[in-house]
């Protein structure tokens, strides 16, 4: 027993000792590590959101365009944390990211980044989505925000403009503020906010209108009737492409030449997602039902350029409400 | 193992040629066991390219990453103080309901179990069930029945702690030595009666080392409870990081760490007096016991009252946490048809190539992080366990490092090392790494602590060196708990692999995450399902190798 068990204790000491030297290991040239150099090759990062069933299938018509306009491989990697792909942006390790408004305002002031494109939902619509308050449908008793005082609230989570800050600043302008007048309860999706809603847990809920108008009856969780809207919020801005601005001028513009350039019909009549094809939702007028592809969400018909200007709401919405999340320094 | 040295003793003095006791069952499947490890980590190490180069030609953006996390910020202390009442108070009543339901659990699922022989596979099978499905679907599970509020969020940590809790606890019972078991059985006491009274506590200071890690545990990981729309500590770090607020975050880091360190000096005092008491009851014990059938009374001494004061005040502590829960009876009346709306969701599980390959490779991320983890952490559990540590001084100062890295989320060290790497696989097995090594230091510090003192008494006692007394003394006796506690630092890698998706390694942790979060809950389940295949087998694994070993 003595010698073996000291054999075993040198073979695990033995174990501790390799570990450095396995770098030389067979795999340290595939592709996905993620080595320093990334000669030539472009980072794409995303995270998931509420409107993409598979992230990776629902971006890949994109990179198949950008691989073929710009000649370079592109990478895709789905990340679930905005903070990694921020930091990974000021480190310059990703090199075009897709995320969410707020997450792009928070951004801007630590990553050398830009937006260059916002996704247009339909042919006719607008670049962005916009907030629904809703309440019981058998509820009469809130018919504008200004009733809201006194009444217990369900907001998403406190980094969501559609389910949180655009709210707060909107109930701010009604005159009523949201941390005396109301009860705050957050639901962490907006899938939650309805159901805490339709059971009783608040009297109105702030969610994103896809999920009202589409998402949740879509899934059977939404019944007509079930809600009332009883307010819609001003445009908010949809989750840019952002680049960093390390890439060279022309490099970056072609990139938003190719994704302005594309939309989910052509795409998938270029042949860039076989096999995975989408019919057109409702809302897409004369396209209706044709065969499309997924340009990151599945209800993307194209993209549109955007700036630094496009996201002046956002900063405009932290004025209002001087939200502790807006706040953070560093 | 003393009988063994003896007998090796006797016959080197007959013979001085070298000695090698034959091969059996124990030493081959620990051999294997290591063997597997090795070539795991080797696999994994290749599937993700490691590379030590580019890790330190990225050191410079950590350290500027490190540098905006500094100074930390500690403003508003009175917000701070209520949100850790909040998260103490749900993972106090989680933790405490946790361990009513499990302390039965185990002593069935326990191999020295003698009740109907049913009765075992089900209560493993409950162990690694409540074990396999995450928080989070529990979390989702019981908004649906009781609405949002700290008793969705209690309860969620309690049933996915009652996994981990009966399933050490199982490992102790088992490991417990059964002649008194058998003495008390001899003198017809029946089952309850032997658990009761022999076995129970025998395994007392294990079962409060296990519930004291398992609140440890749950205070770090109430980041969940946001989801149940309960506050607390750990939603406003998840908020902090989220927004990018690394100061909030560092200050908030700095209050959980505090919290940890307390219940860890907690433990560490608690474990003293329950092994004193044993150790005087060995001894006091043997003086004669008054004849015939007359009750016989131990007596109180100090160890003896404080025992009893420290259960009652946890039971108080217990039952005031219960109370701040706010059970509203009202809402279960709806909460069938909620709860029937979620379950038909999940059904029929959505199995595909792409999440069994999602599986497969957090699987082997989950192995490689847990192997070299467990090495790692077998190295500081040394240094920090009090019976094997070199120098006690040494003891503290790791323990206090091992609390601290426990202490920071693994979000904070996936951030950490995405700096440095970009985002990928080597990024998030760094950071499953290092939450695996903190996990196996902890379990294996805690059951060196266990060891019987008197083999090790007795080599140095004969003049053993250190490393001599190690390889005779401590190694066979920790072999077993090394082993089980290191397949199931592997069991929790694999369910904490959250981590890779943050890093952008993909995984399953990713693909759970993105169904909830896109409300595809058959997805969800298939997922689950899947784990708790893998969790089983890998339990069935360290159950095989355990028979073997004990």
């Amino acid at each position: 027993m003595f010698r073996k068990s000291a054999l075993g204790v040198v073979a695990m000491g033995a174990v501790i000792a390799l570990l450095p030297a396995c770098g030389a290991g067979p795999g340290s040239t595939r592709g996905a590590a993620a080595d320093g150099d990334r000669s030539g090759e472009l980072v794409f990062a995303a995270i998931p959101s509420e409107q993409s069933d598979n992230l990776e299938a629902s971006f890949a018509p994109i990179i198949a365009a950008l691989r073929e306009d710009l000649g370079v491989p592109v990478r895709f990697q789905a990340v679930t944390s905005n903070a990694a792909v921020v930091e990974a942006q000021v480190a310059k390790r990703v090199d075009i990211a897709v995320y969410g408004a707020f997450s792009y305002y928070l951004a801007r002031s630590r990553a050398d980044v830009e937006p260059v494109a916002v996704p247009l939902a339909a042919p006719a619509g607008d670049p962005g989505a916009y907030a629904y308050g809703v309440t019981r449908g058998d509820d009469k008793s809130i018919a504008s925000l200004k009733d809201v005082a006194g009444k217990d609230v369900c907001f998403t989570d406190p980094g969501s403009t559609t389910g949180y800050l655009q709210p707060l600043a909107s109930l701010r302008e009604a005159g009523v503020d949201a941390d005396k007048d109301v009860k705050t309860v957050f639901t962490h999706g907006h899938d939650t906010a309805v159901a805490s809603l339709l059971a009783g847990d608040c009297d109105l809920a702030f969610v994103g209108d896809v999920f009202i108008d589409q998402l949740l009856p879509a899934r059977g969780l939404l019944k007509p009737g079930q809600v009332t809207k009883v307010w819609t919020s001003p445009l908010i801005p949809g989750p840019p492409i952002v680049v960093g601005t390390w890439l060279p001028q022309d490099v970056r513009d072609r990139i938003a030449k190719t994704v302005t350039g594309l939309t989910a019909t052509g795409a998938a009549s270029a042949g860039l997602c076989k096999g995975s094809e989408i019919k057109g939702p409702k809302n897409w007028g004369r396209h209706a039902d044709a065969t499309a592809c997924t340009l990151g969400t599945s209800t993307a018909w194209t993209f549109v350029k955007a700036d630094d200007a496009t996201y002046q709401p956002i900063a405009r919405i932290c004025e209002i409400t001087k939200a502790e999340v807006c706040t953070s320094g560093g | 193992m003393p009988s063994t040295t003896s007998a090796t003793r006797a016959t080197t003095a007959a013979d001085p040629g070298p000695l090698r006791p034959p091969w059996s069952a124990r030493a081959l499947v620990a051999a294997g066991l290591l063997v597997a490890a090795v070539a795991v980590t080797w696999l994994t190490f290749w599937w993700i390219g490691l590379s030590p180069a580019s890790l330190a030609a990225g050191l410079d953006d950590t350290a500027r990453l490190l540098r905006r996390m500094w100074p930390p910020d500690l403003s508003g202390t009175g917000d701070l103080a209520w949100m850790v009442a909040e998260t103490l108070l749900i993972a106090v009543a989680g933790t405490g309901l946790a361990v009513l339901a499990s302390v039965p659990l185990a002593f069935t699922a326990a191999r020295t179990h003698r009740g109907p022989r049913w009765l075992r596979p089900a209560a493993r099978v409950v162990v690694v069930l409540t074990r396999a499905v995450p928080t989070l679907a529990f979390a989702i599970l019981f908004v649906r029945i009781f609405g949002l509020g700290p008793l969705a969020g209690a309860l969620a940590v309690a049933v996915h702690s009652v996994g981990m809790i009966a399933k050490l606890l199982a490992d102790a019972v088992e490991e417990a030595d059964p002649a008194p078991a058998e003495a008390a059985r001899a003198c017809g006491a029946g089952e309850v009666q032997v658990a009761v009274s022999t076995v129970l506590p025998r395994v007392f200071p294990a079962l409060t080392a296990i519930v004291l890690y398992r609140l440890d545990i749950n205070i770090r990981a109430s980041a969940v409870l946001g989801v149940v729309g309960a506050g607390g500590i750990g939603v406003a770090l998840q908020t902090a990081l989220g927004s990018l607020n690394y100061h909030r975050a560092a200050g908030i880091i700095c209050v959980i760490v505090v919290l940890v360190l307390l219940l860890e000096l907690l433990s560490v005092a608690v474990r003293r007096r329950t092994r004193a008491g044993r150790s005087t009851g060995d001894t006091s014990g043997a003086a004669a016991l008054p004849a015939g059938r007359a009750p016989h009374d131990v007596g109180w001494d100090r160890g003896r009252v404080l025992r009893v004061a420290g259960a009652a005040a946890t039971g108080v502590v217990f039952l005031a946490s219960l109370c701040s829960l706010d059970l509203d009876p009202g809402r279960l009346s709806g909460a069938w048809p909620n709860l029937r709306g979620v379950l038909t969701g999940m059904w029929p599980p959505a199995f595909s190539g792409d999440l069994l390959m999602a599986v497969l490779e957090s699987l082997l991320m989950a192995l490689g992080a847990a192997a070299v983890g467990a090495a790692c952490g077998l190295v500081l559990a040394l240094l920090t366990a009090v019976n094997t540590t070199p120098w006690r001084p040494l003891s503290a100062v790791v323990r206090v490092l091992l609390v601290v890295v426990r202490g920071i989320p693994d979000l904070v060290y996936a951030l950490l090392f995405v700096a440095a790497l970009g985002l990928g696989p080597f990024a998030g097995f760094l950071a499953l790494w290092i939450s695996s090594t903190a996990l196996a230091a902890k379990f294996f510090a805690d059951s060196l602590e266990q060891l019987d003192p008197l083999p090790i008494e007795a080599l140095t006692s004969v003049g053993a060196r250190r490393s001599q007394t190690f390889a005779a003394g401590t190694w066979p006796q920790f072999v077993p708990s090394f082993t089980g506690n290191g397949l199931f630092v592997a069991d929790m890698a694999l369910r904490e692999s959250v981590v890779l998706g943050i890093a952008g390694a993909g995984g399953v942790g990713y693909l759970m995450q993105e169904s909830i979060a896109t409300l595809r809950y058959d997805t969800t389940a298939a997922i689950v399902i899947a784990i708790a295949v893998i969790v089983y087998a890998i339990e069935t694994l360290a159950r095989i190798a355990r028979r073997h070993l004990l």
